[in-house]
């Protein structure tokens, strides 16, 4: 078990280096020219060179690569933004935890509330629960995320002044980004729930649980959870990695200080390092995830801790 | 060797016959439990409804999208302007019409595409396998490390904003959840039976391919293709909120929801029409693709 | 099952439609077009001001709120232009200084200036401390200047107007100009304006050259900072300056601290303001302003901020406007009434009528009665214009920069593409960050861009960069015209400003159709009544000090 674990860490790593290059591959071609941004638009061209090569903007593109890789992966210098003037690790550094607050409340809220909504209406299906549940689902699906945060704003900040309209500072400046960053990802695994436990309810083992003789709550808990956790469980995965990147629009709304923001005022300042250290610090947690999902897998899969077991046999060799 | 040739073949040819009357009769039954399922038949309606209205309805209007008329700006619903106008005084009405297009051109060509190019890519690769699979599942590894999202962001901002622009940026994101899909399903498909039979007697791997392999692990990933025209529906919007894909004065509904929101406590027929169109399309496609996914996998129904 | 699932999705789009109206602000009615509260050209201060205003001293106001129009980013010295920096004007100071946009100039750091020959000097205060408690000398100033320029922040353009700076002595300096840099238009002030001033010992002290922990000689230091969200800046109290009759207006320290408070989606603004979490904005979007006007607790203060929002033809043999024919056509095809109309009416803009905007030195009011495409719309003669022209269905590419005042620019091109689908043209319109590359004729697909020039207040200003054939190789309309090198080149000089050669430029522009001035941007400050008294006082640029600010104190 322990060796997969490892060799997946390493594959990480691989694949961490491979969307340094991607992106910076992709901002190196991006047309625009940071030193007009930086420079406005009274500068000349001779004005403008000396800030080229002042910033090693004037090297071929390997020459470029090759300095970046090396920094970014052996000294763990993600290099100085252009527009902030501070370097980008330590500002990554203070701006992670918001983020991450943001996409683990989001988590933590899809499964603690879509796992049990779905369950309910699975298990009263065509009831007046499920009902609700499906309609309550395929809205919040289907509304536009950011229209969904400005109402929110509206009515519990303006309205009703129970919250803060932006920015950050204690937990209250988190609530109403979450409920908003949250909502649709609630419905998908609310449905996500509901089906998989549809699909097991009818299932051949389940029919024999009872047969045996076993009371529903155990029947329910013993068998039919944990088979049918198993897509919710990649649904969660999935959600975290859709969360961290939909958080550039929350963050956005809220004017929260975080990776998505920051990786925004990048893309449109065409600042370089800013953009190549977001997307891999993003990467690095979307690949956390999934490693994390893997694991979780195995630990409630028997069929996958099979193949698991074959493979490290396998790598042993 | 010529009996045992014989037998092969004869194996063959009655796994490939079981194999065929299986698929015939497959889709028909897919289709027959589909035309029960009102839900999903109401979704397929309406999306052939909106489609007819988006490319025919503009042209019995009055008003045309970009007709601009500055004495008559954000006037409210009434019998001139059933949806009212915006802030250029046009007609808000026959630009809900007309965006149709974009938004289902986005989501269906977007869909398509990513489905298209993860068949491409699922199928040779779960079909070569061994050292080429680890490689290609490393590249889709790279791939998907970058959120979706992102990912849409970022070639947004590279190719540029205009309409074929953001099919690609928004179906690059979604490939590598189809490769993975298929090859989950391609890998399990390959021990059956009938693929070795056909195998051992040299039958080209094209053939195999599409008519062995392909009708077999296309149900999940067709209906997650269907899920998906949602989701970029959805994933549009946000693109033009941030101020990337389509731009103006094309009245996408995304844009349009975008461009209302600030006026949206004043002047709310700016945010309710698009708004509620995005919400029925999308909600006719996840009908739809729920009904599928029933009418595919009837277990469920019982 | 299935019947339900109907009603289900049914049920769903009727809830959806009702959250969306009940959300809606019941009190909705097209706003009424009354005037704001106050009108200003922002030099003049409301009446009542002066009763209760305090400026130093017993009895500061403590705190006043403002937003940035964008995040400060950091407070790097040596980048002092682009959105956001107003922070960074009440914390660094320069040698000398002007009073608002086209005002006066006033001695700052430097005790006196004067041109002899072809040498600037410059005689520093000698009493001069930042707020680390170092002492600013000559070899400071000379330190500023060269190290900027040395890491490419070259905005003070001193080595492209002279040949270096010299020290005299501990508190006199000289610039060796360049000789044929003497007539260049506003170069002394160039130099003297535009590079902020600090110690050595204290940037070199800095781990992060100053951009989080600023030390400068202004009123004002940094308190608290949170890079993307806010900054809270506090008024010092041993400020070098002690004679207060030497305090020029932009360096007042009237409140106690300040709060900049950066909020990225415009609908927020609003929020801000009626949950009273900032006490000054900018500008807020149209629908809201209505709701301000209305209300006795705010004051709204309308400002010409001296934008000028144009759009420029590509004149470049082989493209589309190459033929002035079609450009007459659509320049008599746009109304600019329309496009003012479009961004919100009297509040947001006013229209004007040669490439330049009114009440700026050197502004000739004459244009205004011209008889040319700015005064006149008219379809038909366009439509002449058309037929003459060789138009061939070709697609026209729209440009706008989509920097800081995208909104205004966006309008601008949807109304251009509306006069283009007058005339039966096809265009595409694209937004843009780097207009630069846009235009330059190495990347040249475009027809026309939109984009909005800045001025200080004096009607040269705006030929600035756009005509400047070293610059684009061409000038901004790519069209090689000689004619428009020789009327740069004799306009914009320092001799060469005059309303004379103001005019012969404009009107040339005019006669050629290269380019269309459509509107002076007009910013809709709102401000809490309460509080603020008097906002008037800007930079040169026209950014806010809300240490300069009148308020009132109970």
């Amino acid at each position: 078990m322990w060796k997969y674990i490892a060799n997946r860490f390493l594959w990480m790593i691989f694949v961490l280096v491979g969307t340094a290059i991607v992106i910076f591959t992709i901002m190196f071609f991006v047309p625009g020219d940071i030193t007009q941004t930086l420079l406005g638009f009274d500068a000349t061209e001779a004005e403008r060179e000396v800030l080229r090569v002042s910033l090693g903007l004037d090297k071929p593109y390997i020459v470029q690569l090759m300095r970046y890789l090396y920094n970014s992966f052996i000294k763990l210098d993600f290099g100085t933004s252009y527009v902030y003037n501070v370097p980008v690790m330590r500002e990554l550094l203070a701006r992670i935890p918001r983020t991450l607050m943001l996409g683990t409340a989001c988590i933590l809220v899809n499964a603690l509330i879509g796992i049990p909504l779905g369950m309910v209406a699975a298990l009263n299906q065509n009831k007046w629960q499920d009902t609700l549940c499906m309609v309550l689902s395929l809205l919040f699906v289907s509304i536009p995320q950011f229209w969904l945060a400005l109402q929110l704003v509206d009515i519990f900040a303006i309205r009703l002044n129970w919250l803060p309209a932006f920015g950050i500072g204690g937990i209250k400046y988190y609530i109403l980004p979450v409920i908003a960053a949250s909502m649709a990802g609630v419905a998908s695994n609310a449905r996500q729930t509901r089906s998989s436990m549809l699909e097991v309810v009818r299932a051949d083992f389940i029919v024999t649980a009872r047969a045996k003789g076993l009371k529903e709550n155990q029947v329910v808990k013993k068998h039919m959870l944990p088979n049918a956790l198993i897509p919710v469980v990649t649904g969660l995965g999935v959600g975290l990695g859709k969360s961290i990147a939909g958080s550039v629009v929350v963050e956005t709304i809220f004017t929260i200080p975080g990776v998505g923001m920051y990786l925004m005022t990048g893309i449109n300042s065409k600042d370089y390092p800013v953009v190549q250290g977001s997307v891999i610090v993003l990467a690095f947690f979307s690949a956390i995830v999934m490693l994390l999902v893997d694991i979780i897998y195995a630990m409630i899969d028997p069929r996958i801790k099979a193949q698991y077991a074959g493979r490290t046999r396998g790598m042993r060799k | 060797m010529r009996k045992f040739r014989k037998a092969a073949n004869n194996s063959y040819m009655a796994a490939m016959n079981s194999g065929h009357e299986r698929s015939q009769s497959l889709f028909s039954q897919v289709a027959g439990r589909l035309k029960e399922n009102r839900g999903a038949m109401a979704g397929l309606i309406i999306i052939i409804l909106i489609l007819i209205a988006s490319f025919l309805g503009p042209l019995f209007c009055t008003y045309g999208y970009n007709e601009m008329n500055m004495s008559q700006r954000f006037m409210a619903p009434c019998l001139k302007h059933l949806f009212g106008t915006d802030g250029y005084g046009r007609d808000i009405f026959v630009r809900i019409l007309y965006g149709g297009r974009y938004s289902l051109l986005l989501g269906l060509s977007g869909a398509l595409v990513s489905l298209l190019l993860g068949i491409v890519l699922g199928l040779v690769d779960g079909y070569i396998g061994g050292a080429f699979d680890t490689v290609f599942m490393r590249i889709m590894d790279i791939w998907s490390a970058i959120p979706g999202t992102l990912l849409s962001i970022i070639i947004s901002t590279v190719l540029g904003s205009g309409f074929g622009n953001t099919i690609i940026a928004l179906a690059i994101g979604s490939v590598p959840l189809t490769v993975r899909l298929l090859r989950g399903q391609i890998l399990s498909v390959r021990k059956e039976e009938y693929l070795e039979a056909a195998a051992s007697i040299n039958a080209s791997a094209t053939r195999i391919m599409f008519k062995h392999i392909l009708p077999n692990v296309i149900s999940p990933v067709i209906v997650s293709t269907t899920m998906n025209v949602g989701a970029i529906i959805t994933a549009a919007a946000a693109l033009s909120y941030l101020g990337l894909g389509i731009q103006p004065p094309n009245p996408e509904w995304g844009a349009m929801l975008s461009a209302g929101k600030t006026y949206a406590t004043i002047y709310p027929w700016l945010v309710l029409f698009p708004g509620c169109a995005i919400a029925i399309i999308v909600l006719c496609v996840n009908l739809f693709g729920d009904g599928l996914r029933d009418a595919i996998d009837p277990k469920m129904k019982n | 099952m299935r019947i339900r699932r109907f009603w289900v999705a049914t049920l769903t789009i009727a809830m959806f439609a009702s959250a969306l109206t009940a959300c809606s602000n019941k009190e909705s009615t097209t706003p009424a077009t009354t005037p704001a509260t106050t009108v200003n050209d922002s030099t003049t201060a409301g009446n009542e001001a002066a009763a209760d205003q305090t400026t130093s001293g017993n009895g500061l106001v403590a705190a006043a709120v403002a937003t940035s129009n964008a995040d400060p980013t950091s407070f790097f010295p040596l980048k002092n232009t682009g959105g956001g920096k107003n922070p960074l004007n009440e914390i660094y100071e320069t040698l000398v200084d002007q009073d608002g946009p086209g005002g006066k100039i006033y001695g700052n750091l430097a005790k006196t200036w004067n041109m002899d020959g072809l040498d600037l000097y410059v005689e520093i205060y000698d009493n001069i401390y930042d707020s680390a408690g170092n002492h600013i000398t000559a070899d400071d100033v000379i330190y500023s200047y060269e190290y900027s320029w040395s890491q490419g922040y070259t905005t003070s353009k001193y080595l492209s107007y002279t040949d270096g700076i010299e020290k005299i002595d501990d508190y006199n300096i000289v610039f060796h100009w360049k000789e044929d840099q003497l007539d260049t238009y506003s170069a002394i002030d160039s130099v003297l304006l535009g590079q902020f001033i600090f110690s050595q010992a204290s940037y070199e002290a800095s781990a992060d050259g100053m951009a989080t922990t600023p030390v400068g000689t202004g009123p004002y230091v940094l308190k608290d900072f949170m890079p993307g969200s806010s900054a809270v800046l506090e008024r010092r109290a041993d400020y070098w300056q002690t004679d207060a009759s030497l305090v020029g207006p932009q360096h007042q320290a009237n409140v106690q601290t300040i709060t900049y408070k950066f909020i990225s989606d415009p609908s927020q603004v609003v929020n801000a303001l009626k949950s009273g979490d900032i006490d000054y904005a900018d500008t807020v979007d149209e629908a809201s302003l209505a709701y301000f006007l209305s209300s006795g607790d705010w004051t709204v203060v309308r400002t010409y901020d001296r934008n000028l929002f144009c759009m420029f033809f590509n004149c470049l043999d082989g493209t589309i406007f190459h033929d002035m024919n079609l450009r007459a056509a659509l320049c008599y095809a746009i109304n600019s009434d329309d496009i003012v109309a479009a961004v919100g009416g009297q509040d947001f803009a006013r229209r004007v009528y040669e490439y330049g905007v009114p009440g700026v030195t050197n502004y000739n009011e004459n244009c205004e009665s011209w008889e040319n495409y700015y005064t006149v719309t008219d379809l038909a003669l366009a439509k002449d214009y058309l037929a003459k022209s060789g138009y061939a269905g070709q697609t026209v590419q729209i440009h706008y920069y989509a920097g800081e005042f995208s909104t205004y620019c966006e309008a601008i091109s949807l109304c251009i593409g509306a006069a283009c689908d007058q005339l039966g043209m096809k265009y595409e319109i694209h937004p843009t960050n780097a207009i630069e590359d846009v235009i330059s004729t190495v990347n040249g697909n475009w027809d026309i861009v939109v984009s909005n020039v800045g001025g200080d207040g004096n009607a040269v200003d705006y030929f600035r960069n756009n005509f400047n054939n070293g610059r684009y190789e061409g000038a901004l309309i790519n069209s090689f015209d000689e004619k428009i090198d020789e009327l740069y080149n004799k306009t914009y000089t320092a001799s060469g400003a005059t309303p004379e050669n103001v005019s012969e430029f404009n009107q040339y522009l005019i006669d050629n159709y290269y380019v269309y001035g459509m509107m002076e941007r007009i910013t809709s400050a709102v401000m809490r009544s309460d509080l603020i008294a008097d906002s008037s006082v800007t930079t040169r640029r026209s950014w806010t000090l809300p240490g300069s600010w009148v308020y009132y104190v109970d």
